[in-house]
Protein backbone atom coordinates (compact mmCIF):
# COMPACT_ATOMS: atom_id res chain seq x y z
CA UNK A 1 0.00 0.00 0.00
CA UNK A 2 1.46 3.28 -0.82
CA UNK A 3 1.19 5.94 1.03
CA UNK A 4 1.84 9.94 1.41
CA UNK A 5 1.58 12.18 4.16
CA UNK A 6 -0.06 15.35 2.83
CA UNK A 7 -0.36 18.02 5.97
CA UNK A 8 0.49 21.70 6.28
CA UNK A 9 4.05 23.04 5.05
CA UNK A 10 6.73 22.83 7.61
CA UNK A 11 6.37 25.87 10.24
CA UNK A 12 8.97 29.04 9.00
CA UNK A 13 9.10 30.58 12.89
CA UNK A 14 9.28 28.72 16.15
CA UNK A 15 5.56 30.14 16.98
CA UNK A 16 4.10 26.64 17.05
CA UNK A 17 6.63 25.55 19.65
CA UNK A 18 5.89 28.66 21.69
CA UNK A 19 2.47 27.94 21.95
CA UNK A 20 2.17 24.06 22.64
CA UNK A 21 4.94 24.79 25.39
CA UNK A 22 3.07 27.30 26.95
CA UNK A 23 0.01 24.76 27.03
CA UNK A 24 2.32 22.17 28.32
CA UNK A 25 3.36 24.12 31.19
CA UNK A 26 -0.52 24.63 31.69
CA UNK A 27 -0.83 21.14 32.04
CA UNK A 28 1.62 20.89 34.75
CA UNK A 29 -0.08 23.95 36.29
CA UNK A 30 -3.11 22.74 36.87
CA UNK A 31 -1.64 18.86 38.98
CA UNK A 32 0.94 21.88 40.35
CA UNK A 33 -1.77 23.33 41.70
CA UNK A 34 -2.69 20.36 43.82
CA UNK A 35 0.45 20.38 45.86
CA UNK A 36 -0.11 23.70 47.14
CA UNK A 37 -4.10 23.94 47.40
CA UNK A 38 -4.47 20.51 49.39
CA UNK A 39 -3.55 21.23 53.06
CA UNK A 40 -6.50 23.94 53.20
CA UNK A 41 -9.08 22.01 51.32
CA UNK A 42 -7.74 18.86 53.57
CA UNK A 43 -8.25 21.15 56.17
CA UNK A 44 -11.74 22.16 55.44
CA UNK A 45 -12.95 18.67 54.40
CA UNK A 46 -11.85 17.48 57.75
CA UNK A 47 -9.57 14.46 55.21
CA UNK A 48 -6.85 12.86 57.10
CA UNK A 49 -3.53 12.70 55.75
CA UNK A 50 -3.81 9.33 54.38
CA UNK A 51 -6.84 10.50 52.50
CA UNK A 52 -4.97 13.20 51.31
CA UNK A 53 -1.87 11.11 49.79
CA UNK A 54 -4.61 8.97 48.55
CA UNK A 55 -6.20 12.05 46.40
CA UNK A 56 -2.69 12.41 44.95
CA UNK A 57 -1.72 8.33 44.19
CA UNK A 58 -4.94 8.08 42.40
CA UNK A 59 -4.89 11.45 40.16
CA UNK A 60 -1.24 10.16 38.92
CA UNK A 61 -2.54 6.40 38.29
CA UNK A 62 -5.89 7.55 36.33
CA UNK A 63 -3.27 9.47 34.58
CA UNK A 64 -0.93 6.01 34.41
CA UNK A 65 -3.88 3.77 33.53
CA UNK A 66 -5.48 6.97 30.84
CA UNK A 67 -1.80 7.30 28.92
CA UNK A 68 -1.92 3.90 27.15
CA UNK A 69 -5.79 5.22 25.37
CA UNK A 70 -4.75 8.14 25.09
CA UNK A 71 -1.84 7.43 22.91
CA UNK A 72 -4.11 5.15 21.00
CA UNK A 73 -6.46 8.08 20.27
CA UNK A 74 -3.72 10.39 19.12
CA UNK A 75 -2.41 7.89 16.72
CA UNK A 76 -6.35 7.56 15.21
CA UNK A 77 -7.26 11.28 15.19
CA UNK A 78 -4.97 13.29 12.79
CA UNK A 79 -5.85 16.52 13.87
CA UNK A 80 -3.43 16.79 16.82
CA UNK A 81 -4.36 20.42 17.47
CA UNK A 82 -8.12 19.26 18.27
CA UNK A 83 -6.59 16.99 21.07
CA UNK A 84 -3.87 19.13 22.86
CA UNK A 85 -7.11 21.50 22.88
CA UNK A 86 -9.22 18.77 24.58
CA UNK A 87 -6.24 18.03 27.01
CA UNK A 88 -6.44 21.73 28.60
CA UNK A 89 -10.06 21.80 28.04
CA UNK A 90 -10.15 18.45 29.69
CA UNK A 91 -7.81 19.48 32.23
CA UNK A 92 -9.70 23.44 33.09
CA UNK A 93 -13.38 21.92 33.29
CA UNK A 94 -12.96 19.75 36.68
CA UNK A 95 -10.68 22.46 38.41
CA UNK A 96 -13.95 25.15 38.14
CA UNK B 1 -13.44 21.87 42.51
CA UNK B 2 -14.57 25.14 44.00
CA UNK B 3 -18.27 23.63 44.85
CA UNK B 4 -16.27 19.94 46.27
CA UNK B 5 -17.63 19.48 49.56
CA UNK B 6 -16.76 16.18 50.41
CA UNK B 7 -13.62 13.70 49.58
CA UNK B 8 -15.53 11.15 46.59
CA UNK B 9 -15.77 14.50 44.82
CA UNK B 10 -12.29 15.89 45.13
CA UNK B 11 -11.66 12.56 44.13
CA UNK B 12 -13.50 12.06 40.58
CA UNK B 13 -12.35 16.14 40.26
CA UNK B 14 -8.69 14.84 40.49
CA UNK B 15 -8.85 12.14 38.54
CA UNK B 16 -10.45 13.85 35.84
CA UNK B 17 -7.56 16.35 35.67
CA UNK B 18 -5.22 13.41 35.77
CA UNK B 19 -6.88 11.96 32.76
CA UNK B 20 -7.05 14.86 30.54
CA UNK B 21 -3.24 16.08 30.95
CA UNK B 22 -2.29 12.77 29.84
CA UNK B 23 -4.05 12.85 26.93
CA UNK B 24 -1.13 16.00 26.39
CA UNK B 25 2.13 14.56 25.98
CA UNK B 26 1.10 11.75 23.22
CA UNK B 27 -0.18 14.65 21.21
CA UNK B 28 2.11 17.39 21.41
CA UNK B 29 5.28 15.17 21.28
CA UNK B 30 4.40 13.70 17.66
CA UNK B 31 3.20 17.00 16.73
CA UNK B 32 6.49 18.83 17.28
CA UNK B 33 8.68 16.40 16.00
CA UNK B 34 6.57 15.94 12.86
CA UNK B 35 6.68 19.71 11.99
CA UNK B 36 10.11 20.19 13.21
CA UNK B 37 11.94 17.29 11.56
CA UNK B 38 15.69 18.80 11.84
CA UNK B 39 15.40 20.64 15.15
CA UNK B 40 13.61 17.88 17.01
CA UNK B 41 15.86 17.95 20.02
CA UNK B 42 15.76 21.95 20.31
CA UNK B 43 11.66 22.06 19.98
CA UNK B 44 11.40 18.98 22.45
CA UNK B 45 13.46 20.95 24.79
CA UNK B 46 11.56 23.98 24.43
CA UNK B 47 8.77 21.85 25.34
CA UNK B 48 10.19 20.07 28.59
CA UNK B 49 10.75 23.87 29.47
CA UNK B 50 7.45 24.71 29.18
CA UNK B 51 6.35 22.10 31.66
CA UNK B 52 9.16 22.89 33.89
CA UNK B 53 8.25 26.85 33.86
CA UNK B 54 4.58 25.76 34.29
CA UNK B 55 5.20 23.67 37.67
CA UNK B 56 7.31 26.64 38.92
CA UNK B 57 5.21 29.29 38.64
CA UNK B 58 2.58 27.71 39.86
CA UNK B 59 3.63 26.53 43.21
CA UNK B 60 5.02 30.59 43.45
CA UNK B 61 1.65 31.97 42.65
CA UNK B 62 -1.40 30.57 44.20
CA UNK B 63 0.65 31.67 47.98
CA UNK B 64 -0.16 35.35 46.61
CA UNK B 65 -3.56 34.40 45.88
CA UNK B 66 -4.58 32.96 48.69
CA UNK B 67 -3.36 35.97 50.27
CA UNK B 68 -6.28 37.49 49.11
CA UNK B 69 -8.86 35.00 47.90
CA UNK B 70 -10.24 30.98 49.68
CA UNK B 71 -8.98 28.11 47.92
CA UNK B 72 -12.03 27.90 45.90
CA UNK B 73 -11.45 31.66 44.68
CA UNK B 74 -8.10 30.40 44.03
CA UNK B 75 -9.41 27.56 41.91
CA UNK B 76 -11.79 29.41 39.44
CA UNK B 77 -9.45 32.26 38.69
CA UNK B 78 -6.90 29.13 37.70
CA UNK B 79 -9.29 28.26 34.90
CA UNK B 80 -8.81 31.49 32.97
CA UNK B 81 -5.34 30.61 31.99
CA UNK B 82 -5.90 27.37 30.89
CA UNK B 83 -9.25 28.26 29.20
CA UNK B 84 -7.56 31.05 26.87
CA UNK B 85 -4.66 28.74 26.32
CA UNK B 86 -7.01 25.76 25.05
CA UNK B 87 -9.30 28.52 22.95
CA UNK B 88 -5.84 29.92 21.46
CA UNK B 89 -4.95 26.53 20.51
CA UNK B 90 -8.12 25.23 19.08
CA UNK B 91 -7.35 28.20 16.70
CA UNK B 92 -4.46 28.16 15.65
CA UNK B 93 -3.60 24.92 14.86
CA UNK B 94 -7.26 23.09 14.92
CA UNK B 95 -6.51 23.18 11.35
CA UNK B 96 -3.15 21.76 11.24
CA UNK B 97 -3.30 18.18 10.55
CA UNK B 98 -1.00 14.61 10.38
CA UNK B 99 -3.23 12.64 8.16
CA UNK B 100 -2.04 9.83 6.22
CA UNK B 101 -3.67 9.60 2.68
CA UNK B 102 -3.55 6.56 0.03
CA UNK B 103 -3.21 7.11 -3.54
CA UNK B 104 -6.83 6.62 -4.03
CA UNK B 105 -8.14 9.09 -1.68
CA UNK B 106 -8.63 7.81 1.56
CA UNK B 107 -7.67 9.96 4.40
CA UNK B 108 -6.17 8.62 7.53
CA UNK B 109 -5.02 5.32 7.45
CA UNK B 110 -3.52 5.59 10.48
CA UNK B 111 -6.93 5.23 11.64
CA UNK B 112 -8.51 3.04 9.21
CA UNK B 113 -6.22 0.33 10.58
CA UNK B 114 -6.69 1.36 14.20
CA UNK B 115 -7.46 -1.34 15.70
CA UNK B 116 -7.84 -2.41 20.27
CA UNK B 117 -6.17 -5.86 19.71
CA UNK B 118 -3.04 -5.04 17.37
CA UNK B 119 -2.27 -2.53 20.13
CA UNK B 120 -2.29 -4.53 23.08
CA UNK B 121 -0.69 -7.00 20.86
CA UNK B 122 1.87 -4.77 19.83
CA UNK B 123 2.18 -3.58 23.59
CA UNK B 124 2.78 -7.27 24.62
CA UNK B 125 5.36 -7.73 22.19
CA UNK B 126 6.92 -4.83 23.32
CA UNK B 127 7.08 -5.71 26.86
CA UNK B 128 8.63 -9.34 25.67
CA UNK B 129 11.40 -7.62 24.04
CA UNK B 130 12.14 -4.89 26.89
CA UNK B 131 14.87 -7.23 28.55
Amino acid sequence: MTTATVDSPPPQSLREVWLISAGHGLTHWYTATFYLLLPLIGRELGLSYTEIGLIMTVQHLAGAISNLPGGMLVDAVGRKGYLMATSLFWSVFPMR
Amino acid sequence: MSLTHNFWMLLVCVTLVGIGNNLWHPAAIPTLAHRYPKRKGLVLSFHGMGGNLGEALRRWSPGALLAWFSWRTVVVINVVPGFVMATMILLMLGALTMVRTREDGAINVAAESWHAGKYVRDFVSLLATAD
